[in-house]
């Protein structure tokens, strides 16, 4: 199951469900994103599933790659 | 008859010329490619202002507040640094070499106008070629903090993972550099006004910029880069892009074999010489990994002198002593207006 971050629109006070499990989708961090990664959803299943292009996929593991060397 | 010497032997001859090290010019300054704004000592106030209209239906009755033109103006301050090289020095070391012969009588006397002109006249073109560097190479410790901070991922509105390591693998500045202000500014003009990351675009899918990619690289960033920025002929926009792109671009333009395509223009030469990519002329500067696509105005070096880049003051110091000093104090800062339409390629 993934992980969703809520926001609340300040003007209708209605909570909106971001879906974190395309990292494309503005608002969502790649720490947000990974948290969808589980024993049973691999990062390759999420990006499949969230029908991007070969090279987004291959940018987005790129920055995936470097959003954990740099938090090191 | 024997001819019977000893006491070693000398040189009898030398090169006139010393020969110089390379240094990069300074063409941000020289050529003025990006909007360098003088006369600021401590800060400087930079004002951006835009109006957005609605329209409605024509009616013949007295106009009331609809709320339908909005115009806006906001301030923000831009505080300057300043920063200086300095130095004492004696010439006393040169006794006994070449530059001895330019050496006024007088044991008192140890300055040699021929090292004053062949040698310590390359200061001024070192700390230029350094400047240089840090307005497009760079930021402050305070700076690079504030940047790892923030939350890194793929869509707009967020820095990307490759820049913050762009950033971090940067010098640590007095000043930033032009990058770092797209990326990490405080204006009140961005869509969330105050401290935090600029409005600019970036690119996505990007990959190593090589020989063979950099057609399609370009082509990324123009691509994405607002039509706005793109059709803004008052004032067209410039591609900055780093020094080495010069080579990788040449490179390409004279691959050989079926997929030879020339995708940049190449005009003049030498000095003159001049790079388009589709239609938009390159400046190649001392960037690190980043490109930029912007109306060069809305890249801004605020200074106090531009001069002050070149101006050494040299003296002879105090209360007799024969060293002399060497100083030069410039103040300077980055900032980026209109920064919606700003293209960070590597952003």
């Amino acid at each position: 199951m993934g992980v969703t971050t809520e926001k609340t629109p300040k003007k209708e006070g209605v909570k909106v469900k971001l879906d974190t499990k395309n990292p494309f989708n503005k608002g969502v961090s790649y720490e947000a994103f990974l948290k969808n990664v589980t024993k049973t959803v691999t990062l390759d299943d999420l990006l499949k599933k969230a029908d991007l292009t070969t090279d987004q996929i291959k940018w987005v593991k790129l920055e995936i790659e470097q959003f954990k060397k740099n938090k090191k | 008859m024997a001819v019977n010497y000893s006491g070693g032997t000398s040189n009898q001859t030398e090169l006139e010329r010393i020969q110089q090290e390379i240094y990069a010019e300074s063409y941000t300054i020289r050529d003025g490619i990006i909007d360098i704004d003088q006369n600021h000592k401590n800060g400087a106030d930079v004002y951006e202002s835009s109006v957005s209209v609605t329209v409605s239906a024509a009616t013949t009755s007295g106009v009331t507040a609809t709320g339908d033109i909005n115009m806006k103006v906001n301030k923000t301050g831009v505080p300057l640094v300043s920063f200086q090289y300095e130095d004492t020095f004696s010439e006393k070391a040169l006794k006994g070499t070449r530059f001895e012969r330019s050496m006024a009588a007088g044991a008192f006397n140890v300055d040699s106008s021929e090292f004053d002109q062949k040698v310590l006249i390359q200061v001024a073109p070192a700390i230029g070629e350094q400047v240089e560097g840090y307005i497009w190479n760079g930021s402050t410790a305070a700076q690079k903090v504030a940047i790892a901070a923030l939350a890194p991922g793929a869509a707009q509105g967020s820095i990307s993972a490759g820049a913050q390591a762009l950033v971090a693998a940067s010098p640590s500045n007095l000043f930033n550099s032009l990058t770092s202000t797209i990326l990490y500014n405080t204006s009140n003009s961005k869509v969330v006004a105050g401290a935090g990351l600029g409005d600019y675009i970036k690119v996505p899918n990007i990959v190593a910029v090589t020989q063979t990619t950099i057609a399609q690289e370009y082509g990324k960033m123009y691509a994405v880069a607002p039509s706005k920025t793109i059709n803004h002929t008052s004032e067209p926009p410039k591609i900055y892009a780093p020094l080495g792109d010069r080579q990788l671009i040449k490179l390409a333009n004279n691959s050989i074999g079926a997929a030879s395509n020339k995708n940049f223009v190449i005009e003049g030469f030498g000095a003159t010489e001049k790079i388009y990519f589709n239609g938009i002329e390159i400046c190649f500067v001392p960037l690190v990994g980043f490109r930029i696509l912007s109306i060069p105005s809305y890249l801004k070096l605020l200074m106090d002198l531009t001069s002050d880049v070149s101006t050494l003051r040299v003296g002879q110091m105090s209360d007799g002593a024969s060293d002399r000093y060497i100083k030069n104090i410039q103040t300077a800062a980055t900032w980026v207006v209109g920064q919606k339409y700003i293209t960070l390629y590597g952003g």
